[in-house]
């Protein structure tokens, strides 16, 4: 409660961190990353008010920033529009808006606390690694599971 | 390229309104490129790179089950690491290597000529933080020969305006320059730290790395743990006193041995 109460009024000036975490976004080890991949593994996350008339779409439009980084920003909606169907299920779309993303990010700081590879991995799986956190162990009731066990994604 | 075609000119322009913003410039610009070239990637990422299980642990020199049991749910924790995050992230993503990737630290080494770098457990270099790392040192792990002038140009810029600043707090008064700069300042650089840094964002190693610098020259980590542990249990075990001793009638023995 404390948390949230001091989130809503901090966290207008807090969620624009969203664009590289998430706990369905794997990162890399240096031998199993590629650029594409990295470029995939960011998420457009939807501010509403904030991020389209303060901050120029940088949320909305940061996955479009990470594959083709020299489109400008008054060009940049129309551009994700066109990766989308490109993309497919690659692309990630938070849209919980203004409101839905304070949860997501309380969610998000207790389940985004480190990465390791998910448990039962084999070979280059191995350098594929999901977020893990704290607070995921305790919701699960079950401490150390692994990744693959208690992956929740917060969109 | 998205301002002008001349590259100078959007090289002017950004840095006169970063440096305004105590912002330095080229070394972003540099160290931003970094992050496109390796974003998600362990080793070479320079923004939001997250620990590992083991650094994490190694964080609070203690093995994840036991910092689950300390730290569990504590919204007390969390506002203090939420508050710690807001305030100097960005400051320490600036000054100390906060959440970058690996082989930057081993680029650091290799500048310091460091024989043989100190190695975790599971092979990847010790992070060692420190302010020949930041990104206002030129000869700083992210810059080659060529880059280093563009620092000295960026350092000077911020301190252009670290001047200007005092001449507004001189002639205006200092209550005024907290007004007009240091109160948006705060509220903006939260913005711009998590917009671009870390963070590890909410990367949480960033605070607990911080923890470790500031409690590690006096107090020991065995200490704090316990320390934080204390504190934590006191809390829940006050509260849910208070809410037996208040819902139930079976008076104070149950209370005071929940």
């Amino acid at each position: 409660m404390v948390t949230k109460g001091v989130s809503l009024t901090n966290g207008i000036v807090f969620i624009a961190s969203l664009q590289h975490l998430d706990p369905s976004m794997p990162h890399y080890t240096a031998d199993t990353w590629t650029f594409i991949r990295g470029a995939a593994s960011t998420i457009d996350r939807d501010l509403g008010f904030i991020g389209k008339y303060l901050w120029h779409n940088a949320n909305e439009t940061h996955v479009l920033h990470h594959h083709i980084g020299t489109i400008p920003h008054y060009h940049a909606v129309q551009a994700t529009e066109a990766i989308k169907p490109i993309m497919g299920v690659h692309y990630h779309r938070n849209t919980s808006g203004m409101v839905g993303i304070m949860d997501t990010f309380i969610k998000l700081g207790r389940a985004c606390q480190w990465v390791e590879s998910s448990v039962g991995s084999v070979g280059d799986g191995k350098g594929v690694l999901f977020f893990q956190g704290i607070g995921h162990i305790k919701q699960k009731g079950a401490i150390v599971k692994g990744n693959s066990a208690t992956k929740v994604s917060l969109r | 390229m998205a301002f002008s075609q001349y590259t100078t000119l959007n090289d002017a322009i950004g840095l006169i309104l970063h440096s305004a913003l105590l912002v330095p410039y080229f070394s972003w610009k540099i160290t931003h490129k970094h992050h496109h070239k390796g974003v998600g990637n362990m080793a070479t990422d320079t923004a939001f790179t997250p620990p590992t299980r083991l650094s994490f642990a190694q964080g609070f020199n203690k093995t994840i089950e036991e910092i689950a049991e300390v730290a569990e749910d504590a919204p007390i924790y969390s506002f203090f690491v939420t508050l710690i995050q807001q305030l100097f992230t960005w400051q320490a993503y600036t000054l100390i290597m906060m959440g970058v990737g690996e082989n930057w630290f081993e680029r650091k080494a290799a500048k310091e000529k460091v024989e043989s770098p100190e190695k975790n457990e599971d092979g990847t270099i010790r992070r060692t933080y420190g302010l020949s790392g930041s990104l206002f040192n030129p000869y700083s792990p992210y810059f080659n020969e060529l880059d280093a002038r563009f620092i000295i140009i960026t350092d000077a810029a911020i301190l252009v305006t670290f001047l200007l600043l005092h001449w507004v707090g001189r002639t205006y008064g200092w209550g005024n320059l907290i007004l007009w700069y240091c109160i948006p300042y705060v509220l903006i650089n939260s913005c711009v730290s998590k917009l671009q840094t870390f963070p590890q964002s909410l990367s949480s190693w960033f605070p607990i790395s911080l923890i470790n610098f500031a409690f590690h020259s006096f107090l020991s980590n065995t200490l704090f743990t316990s320390f934080l542990r204390r504190i934590l249990l006191g809390i829940r075990i006050f509260l849910s006193s208070i809410a037996t001793c208040y819902f139930s009638q079976r008076g104070n023995q149950r209370c005071f041995t929940d």
